[in-house]
């Protein structure tokens, strides 16, 4: 069993940073102390210790390169010539959007619960809208504005000396006049041609 | 400080540099060229075999020279090109981990597992079996370092590989200094718990810098 199971956490955090080389002169002294007299620290100071060297020599053993290693990578790099300006603002803009979201992910990573909430909502909520409003068209800058209101929309035409919408139903009309007033609905919907339905 | 051509006239890395971001070539490579044989070290510390390490440093510094304008100096550039470095390697890493190994790659006894093991230890001084055990322990080492979450792992090559101090860490993996103290501190309470298992002994005996 290792010495560092016996339990000693009292300077276990200025042991790491120690190794890691990042404790401060002062806070140094107080360690060096603590490890005259604690076993337990010593042995993972000395563990640790151990680890920080095995990976600055991993990066510094000795290399001997291929002698045209030098010859290779400096023709690559006259080969590959610079990017043109148009690739380096591309680059630059994804660099910028990348360092954005980098910098504010914490906020983002804050508000993804509440944008996949409001996503949800919107899937599953019920169509509470009422029925497709009607214009009555009477000339065709009209039509134009009232196809222009609405996809589902849908637009009556009638001929400018009639009603379109009389306040009451004539009681027996002829039939040759039932046919002049009788309006003709249009039914736009998304994508598809605008088709005529007849009214009875 | 460098000479060029003309004794006289010592160049500066700061002119080389501004040269070299003007779209002089021969600037740029006569400033890498100082750089070069480190990192070809942190390569092969990273990947372990030479002729692999070769490529991901000539990767690695064909890739600085395209990406110069984004270079913004505040790193030393030799920490600039290792962070280079350790994203190509990631990436390599990522690929060969998706690729299924062709047979004619891997050992096929254990007689040319040993001389692949040979082949990519350099020191002429140690005796076989020492450079064998050297070079078991890198590996183990190596996959030590590759065990540990990538964040973590980042921090840690940075600090041990490229020696950057901390603030340059936290510039360059844009996070602040308290987060790069913090991975910094499991990544090693990791390594730690597996040094038991990893012996660097044999890398601390056996390795003169």
């Amino acid at each position: 069993m290792k010495m560092l199971d016996q339990k000693c956490g009292k300077c276990r955090k200025a042991i790491i940073r120690d190794a890691a080389g990042a404790l401060p002169a002062e806070q140094r002294l107080d360690m060096e102390l603590h490890l005259a007299n604690c076993v337990a620290c010593r042995a993972c100071s000395s563990e640790l210790r151990a680890v920080a060297d095995g990976l600055r020599r991993l990066s510094a053993q000795p290399v001997n390169p291929d002698p045209h290693f030098r010859s290779r990578w400096t023709a690559a790099v006259k080969k590959a010539g610079r990017p043109k300006s148009w690739q380096r603002a591309a680059a630059d803009l994804i660099e910028g959007i990348r360092l954005m979201v980098l910098r504010n992910r914490r906020t983002i990573a804050g508000l993804a619960p509440a944008w996949a909430l409001i996503f949800l909502f919107k899937l599953t909520a019920p169509d509470v809208v009422g029925p497709a409003p009607r214009t009555v068209a009477r000339s065709p800058i009209e039509i134009f504005r009232a196809l222009k209101a609405g996809n589902n929309m849908q637009v009556t035409f009638a001929r400018m000396n009639q009603d379109p919408l009389p306040r009451k139903a004539p009681a027996a009309a002829p039939r040759s006049s039932r046919t002049t007033t009788q309006p003709v609905t249009f039914r736009r919907e998304s994508g598809i041609n605008p088709e005529p339905i007849f009214l009875s | 400080m460098v000479t060029t051509g003309n004794p006289a006239e010592p160049v500066t890395a700061d002119e080389l540099l501004a040269r070299a971001r003007n779209g002089d070539a021969e600037a740029f490579c006569e400033l890498a060229v100082q750089h070069e044989h480190r990192l070809l070290q942190q390569a092969r510390g990273l990947c372990g075999d030479l002729e692999i390490a070769e490529d991901l440093a000539s990767e690695t510094l064909v890739e600085a020279w395209r990406s110069l304008a984004r270079y913004n100096q505040s790193c030393r550039f030799s920490t600039w090109l290792f962070s280079i470095l350790l994203h190509r390697h990631q990436n390599n890493l990522r690929r060969a981990r998706s690729r299924p190994v062709p047979l004619a790659h891997l050992p096929v006894n254990e007689a040319a597992a040993h001389q692949q093991i040979q082949e990519n230890v350099p020191a002429a001084s140690l005796s076989p079996a020492e450079a064998a055990l050297r070079a078991e322990t890198e590996d183990r080492l190596r996959s030590a370092i590759e065990s540990l979450p990538v964040r973590q792992r980042q921090v840690v090559l940075l600090r041990f590989f490229q020696d950057a101090s901390l603030p340059e860490i936290a510039d360059l993996l844009h996070c602040s200094n308290g987060t790069v103290k913090s991975r910094l501190h499991y990544a090693l309470a990791k390594l730690r718990e597996m040094e038991g298992e990893l012996n660097l002994s044999d890398l601390r005996s056996d390795t003169q810098i």
